[in-house]
C-alpha cells in the first residue's frame, strides 16, 4: 500500500511540472508511560499517526506539503498544495535549487532490535516504573519521576529518480528522577542520563531498559537528590575538570553537532537557532580542539539513536570525519548544501515525523576514545572537579558562548573523587574549551547517550540524536555554583 | 475546517464506541502553512494538515490514554482498546479528575483572514520584508506563519467545548555585515499584521546595530524591549507561578503571598480572554479561561492551577493546564500593567546602561531562586547620557529574575503581544535597575 500511495503521488507531481520529487508514506506508532509520584500522568499512551509527505520541485522551487492518512485522497491533496507552495517560493528566490547527485536505492532496513518493546506487557512496564518509584521515596524528595517510551517508525520513501525504500526504526528510551526541596533549594538526580532528556534512549528493543537497572538504581537516585540539598555551592573559579560521558554529550551536541550542521552555516536556521561561527572556509585549516579531540559523525554504529538505514533523502547513512586531532574537516550535509560547496551529501537529512520537512539532523556525534580508564584520569588529574549529568544549557546563536549546569559535582582530591557540590556550572568559549582538552578516557570508559528531542527548525521538530564519549579532561575551565 | 457542528459530532461518535465508567474525547484538527527565508529568499515553503483524536477512558477509578489521527473504525477500535488495556492496568487514582460541563466566552479567537492568507500572500510578505532589508544593504532571514486550530471536547461529565483559533506571525531577522536587527509580530488576525512594518522594524534596529565591540563583565541598569520583556516573565510564569512548584515549595510565591517581594510598579496576570493578546476558551483539560492576578504592585496574588493541583487544594482549576500533559499548571496568556512612555523614553530614562532587545536560548539554572541565564541578540546597545551611542557583542547573563524585579523598576507604555514557552505575554519595555552580565561572544 505505501509503495503504491507513494508512486502515485511521483506521477501526479510529474503531471504537474515537478522536476524533482519524493513521497514518504508513514507511519508513527509510540507508547508513553509517564509517571509521578506512583500516578500515570496523563499526556502518556498510546499513540498511533499515519500520513504521506510529499516533497517537490517545480522550476527550482521547493514545496512541501503533508497530509494525514494513508489514502490516495491524502497523497493527491498533498501534492496540490506542494505545488502551490513551490509556486509561490519561486516569487522570492535568487537562485534555483541544485541537488547534487545521489545513488539510485533499492533496500530495506530495520532497527535490529533483541527483544521486541511492543511484546512486553503494559502492566510489566507500569510495574518496572512503580517499583523505581517506591525505592526513590525518603524524606526531602517531593517528586518521584519515571519514563518509558517506545517508538516505530514504519517509513516508505520514494523519489523521482527511482529510489525505493522501506525502514522500520525502533527506539527505546527510559528514565528516572527525584526532585528534593528544602526552602526554594530545588535539586535534581535523574538516573541514566537527565530527566529533561526523559532519561536513555537508543535505537535498541526492550533489551536498552532491562540492562539499565533502573529500580537498582533508584534508591540512590532519591538519596542523592536529598544528600545535594545539604552540599555545599560549587565553588566558582578557573579549574581543571572532568566531565563525564553524559554530560560532555550535551558538550558535544551543542558546540560541535549543531555548528557543522552546513544548513546552519549557510544561514537557513538563521531565523530561529541561529548559524554557526564554523565558516566554509575553515574547513581543513581551521584548529577547533587540542589533538585529543577527534570527533566523528556515524549513522552506522550499533544501537545510536541517530542510527538507520537511509536518510529522508535516500542516501545511505555514512560515517563521516568532523574533527581530526583537532582540526576541523567536515560538515553534515543534505543534497541541497553539499551541491553548494562541490560535495556529495553524507546522508544526514531527516524529519521528526511524517508531516514535517527533513532537516540537516546530527546522526551520533562522537568523541572517539583515548586511552586509559577514569581511575587512571582521576588519579593523574590530582585536584579539580567532577561534572556530571545535565540540569541546563545556552549557548549563543553561533555556538561560541556556552553556559551549562549541571546536577552535580564531585571533588576530585589528591586523585579521588570526594565530596558532592551541588548547583555546578561551568562556562566557556567553544574553540577555546576543546583546546584546553588534554585527556580523552579509552574505550573501556565510552559509552553512547541517546538524546530524542533535539530541537531544530521551523516548525519545531524533535531529532533522534545520539553522542558517545569517555570522560575527558578540560584545563582552565571557568566554573561556578550559587 | 470542520466547524462546530461537525467537530462535535465527531467527538461524541467516538464516545458513543467507548464502553466505560467514564471517558474524555478530544478533536485537535491543525491547518498550518509557513513560509521561510533566509539570505532574502525562501528556502523553505511547507503546510501540513493533520487531525489528533485524543482519549481518556476510566475503569474504576482507574485510567487509561490513547491518540490517533485516523477516525475509521478499525484505527478507533485500536485506540479504544488500547486505552481501556491500559486503565486496566492502571492503579486506582482514588479520583479521577475530570473538567465539569461549564460555559464558555464567546471572544472572538478566528478569522477568517488569516485562513484565507495562503502561500502567495505569505510570499509577498517576505518579498515586502526583504525589500526593507535591501532599501538599507542588508539580507533578511525569517518566517511568515500561519494556523488554524479547532479544538472538540466531550467527557462523560457532561463537558462540550469547541473553538477555533487563527494565528498568524511574521517575523524578520535583517542582517548586515556585523550585526543584525529583529522584529515580529503575531495576532489572531492576519491582515493585522504589516510585513513593511515589520521589514523597517528589523532593519533600523540592524543600522544601529553594526560594530559591535565587547563590554566588561559586571551589573549594568538596563532598558529591555518588549521581546526581551516578554521572555523575563514568560520565564518567571514557567519557573514560579504554577501551582505546582508553588504547593512543593519552591516557588517564591510560597511564603509570601501578599508580601512586597517585588517593585510595586509590577503587575502581572494571565487573561485568556483579552483580545489584546492571543485569546483562547479553554485549557487542555476543557476549563474555561479567565483573568486571574498573579502579583499585583509587587504582591504575589495567587498561581495557577490545573484540576490535579486545585484539587490537591480545595480551589477551582483556573483553566491553566499545561498544553503537553505532564508539566506544571502554566500561565500562558500573562499581561504586565503598563506605565508611561516608549522605548525611547526609557532609554532617556535610563541615562547611562544597556539596552537589550532579545534573549536568546534560555536556560532555567535554579527554578527555586528564579535564576536564569542565557544570551542577548539582534541587538544589544550601550546607552550612555540618554542615547544609544554603540552597538554590543551578544552578552551572556546569570541573574535571578526575582532580585531583577525587585527594583528600581519603570514600565513603559509601549506593550505588545511576544510568543514563547509555548504561550505569549503582553508586554511592554521595561527599565531594570540590575542586570549582571557576566560575558560576551566574540
Amino acid at each position: 500500500m505505501q509503495a503504491e500511495l507513494a508512486r502515485l503521488g511521483l506521477e501526479r507531481a510529474e503531471g504537474l511540472g515537478a522536476s524533482y520529487a519524493d513521497v514518504r508514506v508513514e507511519a508513527l506508532k509510540k507508547e508513553i508511560i509517564s509517571m509521578k509520584n506512583g500516578r500515570l500522568v496523563v499526556g502518556g499512551g498510546f499513540e498511533l499517526t499515519r500520513g504521506v509527505a510529499v516533497r517537490l520541485l517545480v522550476g527550482g522551487a521547493w514545496g512541501f506539503s503533508a497530509s494525514r492518512g494513508w489514502t490516495s485522497h491524502a497523497v493527491e491533496t498533498a501534492v496540490m498544495r506542494a505545488v502551490e507552495q513551490a509556486k509561490a517560493t519561486a516569487l522570492c528566490q535568487p537562485h534555483p535549487v541544485q541537488l547534487a547527485p545521489a545513488r539510485r536505492i533499492r533496500d530495506s532496513y530495520v532497527t535490529p532490535v533483541e527483544e521486541d518493546a511492543w511484546e512486553v506487557s503494559w502492566e510489566e512496564k507500569v510495574d518496572l516504573l512503580r517499583r523505581c518509584d517506591e525505592a526513590m521515596k525518603r524524606p526531602g524528595v517531593v517528586a518521584r519521576l519515571g519514563r518509558m517510551e517506545l517508538v516505530h517508525k514504519d517509513k516508505y520513501y520514494a523519489n523521482s529518480e527511482g529510489s525505493q525504500i522501506h525502514q522500520n526504526i525502533h527506539h527505546s528510551g527510559a528514565g528516572i528522577a527525584a526532585i528534593a526541596v528544602e526552602g526554594q533549594d530545588v535539586q535534581i538526580r535523574s538516573y541514566p542520563h537527565c530527566w529533561q532528556n526523559g532519561g536513555q534512549f537508543a535505537a535498541r528493543g526492550y533489551e536498552l531498559i532491562r540492562e539499565m537497572a533502573l529500580c537498582e538504581s533508584a534508591a540512590q537516585v532519591g538519596a542523592e537528590a536529598v544528600q545535594l540539598l545539604s552540599a555545599p555551592p560549587c565553588p566558582s573559579g578557573i579549574a581543571t575538570v572532568v566531565i563525564e560521558p553524559t554530560q560532555l554529550a550535551l558538550q558535544i551536541h551543542e558546540s560541535c553537532g549543531h555548528p557543522v550542521e552546513l544548513d546552519r552555516v549557510q544561514g537557513t536556521e538563521a531565523s530561529l537557532a541561529g548559524t554557526s561561527f564554523l565558516l566554509p572556509d575553515m574547513l581543513g585549516q581551521f584548529q577547533y580542539g587540542s589533538s585529543a579531540v577527534s570527533l566523528t559523525a556515524d549513522a552506522t554504529i550499533s544501537g545510536g539513536l541517530g542510527t538507520f538505514g537511509y536518510d529522508d533523502e535516500g542516501v545511505q547513512a555514512q560515517r563521516v570525519p568532523l574533527v581530526e586531532e583537532g582540526r576541523f574537516v567536515g560538515y553534515l550535509t543534505s543534497r541541497e548544501t553539499a551541491a553548494t560547496l562541490g560535495m556529495k551529501s553524507n546522508g544526514t537529512m531527516r524529519a521528526d515525523s511524517w508531516f514535517n520537512l527533513p532537516l540537516i539532523r546530527m546522526t551520533n556525534i562522537n568523541l572517539e576514545p583515548g586511552a586509559g580508564d577514569l581511575e587512571a584520569l582521576l588519579a593523574d588529574t590530582g585536584r579539580g572537579l567532577y561534572l556530571s549529568t545535565i540540569r541546563s544549557w545556552s549557548i549563543d546563536d553561533r555556538r561560541l558562548n556556552f553556559q551549562f549546569g549541571c546536577e552535580l559535582a564531585r571533588e576530585i582530591k589528591d586523585g579521588k573523587l570526594g565530596k558532592f557540590y551541588k548547583n555546578p556550572g561551568y562556562s566557556g568559549l567553544t574553540p577555546d574549551f576543546w583546546r584546553s582538552c588534554d585527556a580523552v578516557c579509552g574505550a573501556e570508559e565510552w559509552s553512547l547517550w541517546g538524546f530524542p528531542t533535539c530541537g531544530k527548525g521551523h516548525p519545531a521538530q524533535s531529532g533522534q540524536v545520539a553522542h558517545g564519549a569517555a570522560p575527558a579532561r578540560f584545563r582552565n575551565v571557568q566554573v561556578g555554583g550559587a | 475546517m470542520l466547524g462546530k457542528e461537525r467537530a462535535l459530532q465527531q467527538v461524541e461518535a467516538v464516545m458513543r464506541q467507548i464502553e466505560a465508567d467514564g471517558a474524555e474525547v478530544t478533536l485537535k484538527r491543525t491547518d498550518a502553512a509557513l513560509t521561510r527565508y533566509a539570505n532574502s529568499g525562501i528556502h523553505q515553503n511547507v503546510s501540513h494538515e493533520d487531525l489528533c483524536l485524543s482519549l481518556r477512558v476510566v475503569v474504576g477509578d482507574k485510567e487509561g490514554y490513547a491518540q490517533s489521527n485516523q477516525l475509521d473504525d478499525d484505527s478507533l477500535k485500536q485506540a479504544v482498546a488500547m486505552a481501556r488495556k491500559q486503565a486496566t492496568a492502571n492503579q486506582g487514582a482514588g479520583e479521577v479528575l475530570m473538567a465539569e460541563a461549564g460555559s464558555y466566552a464567546t471572544t472572538p479567537t478566528f478569522f477568517a483572514s488569516t485562513l484565507a492568507f495562503g502561500a502567495k500572500e505569505r510570499a509577498q510578505a517576505v518579498v515586502a520584508i526583504c525589500q526593507q532589508a535591501k532599501r538599507e544593504g542588508f539580507g533578511a532571514a525569517g518566517a511568515v506563519e500561519t494556523s488554524v486550530v479547532e479544538t472538540a471536547m466531550i467527557n462523560s461529565r457532561g463537558l462540550e467545548a469547541y473553538q477555533c483559533v487563527s494565528e498568524a506571525d511574521m517575523m524578520a531577522i535583517v542582517s548586515g555585515a556585523q550585526g543584525s536587527g529583529y522584529a515580529r509580530a503575531c495576532h489572531r488576525q492576519a491582515n493585522q499584521l504589516s510585513a513593511d512594518a515589520i521589514g523597517q522594524e528589523a532593519a533600523l534596529r540592524c543600522h544601529l546595530n553594526q560594530e559591535p565591540s565587547a563590554v566588561d563583565s559586571g551589573t549594568y541598569p538596563v532598558v529591555l524591549a518588549p521581546y526581551a520583556t516578554g521572555d523575563l516573565v514568560m520565564m518567571l510564569a514557567a519557573m514560579a507561578l504554577g501551582a505546582q512548584e508553588v504547593q512543593q515549595g519552591s516557588s517564591f510565591m510560597a511564603n509570601s503571598v501578599g508580601q512586597q517581594v517585588l517593585c510595586s510598579r509590577f503587575s502581572l496576570w494571565d487573561d485568556g480572554l483579552d483580545a489584546a493578546g492571543l485569546p483562547v476558551l479553554f485549557d487542555r483539560e476543557g476549563v474555561a479561561k479567565r483573568r486571574v492576578d498573579l502579583i499585583c504592585q509587587g504582591r504575589p496574588v495567587q498561581p495557577v492551577h490545573d484540576l490535579t493541583t486545585a484539587h490537591k487544594q480545595k480551589v477551582a482549576s483556573t483553566g491553566h493546564a499545561s498544553a503537553r500533559g505532564a508539566g506544571s499548571p502554566y500561565a500562558a496568556n500573562l499581561f504586565m500593567a503598563p506605565g508611561e512612555g516608549d522605548l525611547d523614553a526609557l532609554v532617556t530614562k535610563l541615562g547611562d546602561g544597556i539596552l537589550i532587545t532579545r534573549f536568546h536560548y534560555l536556560a532555567m539554572m535554579h527554578p527555586g531562586q528564579t535564576r536564569w541565564s542565557g544570551m542577548t541578540r539582534d541587538g544589544t546597545f550601550r546607552v550612555e547620557g540618554g542615547k544609544i551611542t554603540k552597538a554590543l557583542r551578544n552578552v551572556r547573563f546569570d541573574d535571578r529574575i526575582t532580585s531583577q524585579l525587585r527594583g528600581p523598576l519603570v514600565v513603559g507604555a509601549d506593550a505588545r503581544v511576544v510568543k514563547g514557552f509555548g504561550g505569549c505575554a503582553h508586554v511592554p519595555s521595561v527599565l531594570l535597575g540590575e542586570f549582571n552580565i557576566t560575558g560576551s561572544t566574540l
